[in-house]
């Protein structure tokens, strides 16, 4: 009996180490017939559910916009995987997409530290990635041959328009300190390594600077020590909900400053508004798209413009993007047009084809051009495959959002300094 | 001063709510002696009954508890009777088997609330949820108030129910020796699966107090397993005024290590707090309190 039993855990046993063993065995996929697999790995489920959600939707809207249902005869299927933005699951996610599934390329990439991990599995399994939104500014930096910014913004360059409005409308208003926190991610530390430098470079004195769970359920301990550094304004880096808290919060503590300025992620939700209420209003917060752009262009000769996005987001899933969407959106722009343009040179459409297209990107978008490129910013930093989408300062203003900066694309006056708590 | 002043505030007032979540998972681990790892989860099942009231009827989570609390307690006391109680006295390969079914209902739970209400975060504002008294530079919150005033009141009317009553001597004869408990003819499987509908009631009644001040996803109850976790070793098993301490002392470590190390490491202080009490005091507050 005892024989048996050991005959039937060691069977288990093989079986197991079978199954997880030889798929990673099998040679790298070249076949060029059946149809072109898009993997996509994003946060479908759990926290962060919302941005993953609005990436993908967003995805298959451009996706019927264009029309594009094969391409060199070989119909477009997507292979999707919910990583519940966990950085651990992201890469076995993209592990199983690039070995099991076998596909040609991967969309994906939020959140930043779901967006290091699958960088580094499709690097390693050489099978191209077009990032969604994940911004922390490593992503890019490390030499990955397979890895491509999208429209993503590096996390250390959200905040390009920010500095033109500190530097002629709130230094000359009478900015002079500033406290700093942000959620403690990969996304909130990377964001604040690239603040700090533009606020020491302008005398900018930072009497608080701190990193936050973004889990806490109660932020006004924080906000107690803020009030009491008694800064002119306050640079946040949040995710959405932790975002609607703060807000709350600081006009439960009445914490006064000339402004608040948050780093996009949250603050542009247009869920933000609905957890927060009123106290949303006046909150200022860079943003890397504005449904205002005048952004237009061609593909698949198919023209478009930046608005129709925006106008049938709004019309299919009843609610407005903010640049998570919009990234979303252009990212199958980059991934089509790709595809499209290795079609047209004749070649065949396998991994390294469209790592050489990609890497030749050079595409309008609704997020703007973007072109895959090396390249080193004012900070050292130095990015490879790594676009640049403009940035933009907004304001929530009546329960609605404005671009407020740069002046030429404002859709409203800019609030400065903001009322006082207990003068709204 | 004022800011000392309002980190205690808040301390204070998120203790509260903390000990109310907290006095479920001890209760249920001073009768039973069962690690309810699905506390939170459940809690959260609390929270989308509360929400899916003010949803569908506009009823303040307050309101919604009165409805939050019993479906709860059928839900703990059915989850008992017929499936925590099946493995509780089995030999299997694992000691704890009874631990990790709770982990599985969990589990459970929070798919099936994913599937109804799907990943998305829920909020209840209102108008009242950010309304605040001022004295002297420091704010209370009224919504943190009023749930700390009910969570105490949760507490005291727990505490005089196992003090005074005969069901709560029942509960507190099975906790002490669950054989001389039996053999005094308490009916030992009735008081547990009361006990743990009890414990399920209360973990729905602290998720509607946090409902107005936080938000809800599916995911939320894993810290909150955590936080009970933490208050109920640190208060002592079983102990409603333990878990009321322990609650209290953990809001307010929280709150001060937050203004005065790092936001950011708050739960680090939970932890310390954790592993301090499991070597110096293992026994909890109640140890200190009975003295």
């Amino acid at each position: 009996m005892k024989k048996v039993k050991l005959g039937l855990v060691l069977g288990l046993v093989v079986v197991l180490v079978a199954a997880f063993v030889l798929p990673g065995c099998a040679p790298t996929p070249t076949a060029e017939a059946g149809p072109i697999k898009i993997g996509v790995n994003l946060p479908l489920t759990g926290a962060k559910a919302n941005f993953g959600t609005m990436d993908w939707l967003s995805a298959q809207l451009a996706y019927a916009k264009f029309g594009i249902e094969e391409v060199g005869g070989r119909p477009i299927r997507f292979v999707i995987e919910d990583n519940r933005g966990d950085p651990a699951i992201a890469k076995t996610a993209f592990e199983k997409l690039a070995t099991l599934d076998k596909v040609d390329m991967v969309l994906g990439g939020y959140t930043s530290a779901c967006g290091v991990t699958q960088a580094a599995a499709a690097n390693d399994l050489k099978v191209p990635l077009v990032i969604f939104s994940a911004s922390k500014d490593d992503i890019t930096m490390e030499g990955y041959e397979w890895v491509f910014s999208g429209a993503r913004v590096p996390a250390s360059h959200y905040a390009d328009a920010m500095w033109g409005f500190l530097d002629e409308v709130l230094i000359p208003g009478g900015l002079k300190k500033v406290a700093l926190f942000y959620e403690m991610s990969d996304w909130g530390t990377s964001s604040a390594e690239g603040l700090r430098p533009g606020f020491e470079k302008r005398g900018i004195e930072l009497v608080y600077d701190e990193p936050y769970d973004s889990d806490a359920i109660d932020h006004k301990p924080m906000l107690t020590a803020v009030k009491a550094a008694e800064p002119d304004m306050i640079m946040a880096v949040s995710y959405l909900m932790d975002a609607s808290l703060i807000a709350r919060q600081m006009g439960e503590l009445r914490l006064n400053v000339l402004c608040f300025m948050g780093q996009a992620g949250g603050y542009t939700m247009p869920e933000f508004v609905v957890n927060a209420g009123e106290n949303a209003n006046y909150v200022l917060t860079t943003a890397n798209w504005s449904p205002l752009s005048a952004w237009a262009g061609e593909l698949a000769g198919v023209k478009w413009i930046n608005q129709e996005y925006y106008e049938g987001y709004l019309g299919s899933y009843g609610a407005e993007p903010d640049y998570h969407g919009a990234g979303g959106f252009a990212v199958w722009m980059i991934a089509l047009d790709a595809l499209l343009r290795i079609d047209a040179a004749g070649k065949p459409i396998n991994r390294e084809t469209i790592r050489d297209a990609l890497k030749e990107t050079k595409l309008m978008t609704v997020m703007g051009l973007i072109e895959h490129k090396e390249w080193t910013d004012d900070m050292g930093h130095h990015y490879y495959n790594q676009g640049l989408p403009l940035t933009y300062v907004m304001q929530w203003q009546n329960g609605a959002q404005e671009v407020v900066w740069p002046l030429d694309a404002k859709s409203a006056d800019y609030i400065f300094p903001v009322p006082k708590w207990e003068e709204r | 001063m004022a800011q000392f002043g309002q980190t205690v505030i808040c301390g204070f007032l998120i203790g509260g709510v903390y000990a109310v979540i907290a006095i479920g998972m001890t209760l249920i681990l001073g009768v039973m002696k069962i690690i309810n790892i699905g506390h939170g989860h459940l809690m959260m099942v609390g929270m989308y009954v509360c929400f899916a009231l003010f949803a569908s009827l506009g009823l303040h989570p307050y309101i919604g508890m009165l409805v939050a609390m019993p479906c709860l307690f059928a839900i703990g006391y059915l989850l008992q009777r017929y499936s925590i109680h099946r493995v509780r006295f089995v030999d299997t390969i694992l000691p704890q088997t009874q631990v990790l079914l709770t982990l599985a209902i969990g589990l459970v739970f929070v798919e099936i609330i994913r599937v109804i209400f799907k990943s998305d975060y829920r909020s209840v504002y209102t108008p009242f949820s950010s309304k605040c008294l001022y004295i002297g530079g420091m704010s209370i919150s009224l919504p943190q108030l009023v749930s700390f005033g009910i969570a105490m009141a949760f507490v005291a009317g727990l505490h005089i129910l196992l003090t005074r009553t005969d069901f709560g001597r029942s509960i507190r004869a099975t906790a002490q020796d669950l054989d001389a408990a039996k053999y005094m003819g308490v009916d030992a499987l009735r008081v547990s699966s009361l006990t743990f509908g009890l414990g399920m009631a209360l973990a729905a009644a602290g998720g509607a107090l946090l409902l107005p001040i936080f938000y809800l996803f599916p995911d939320i109850g894993t810290p909150f397993t955590i936080k009970a976790l933490i208050i109920t070793i640190l208060g002592g098993a079983g102990s409603t005024v333990g878990a009321l301490s322990g609650g209290l002392v953990f809001g307010m470590a929280e709150s001060l290590g937050a203004v005065y190390w790092a936001p950011g490491y708050k739960d680090v202080v939970g932890f310390i707090i954790f592993i301090i009490i499991l070597l110096f005091m293992p026994g909890g507050l109640k140890t200190v309190i009975k003295r």
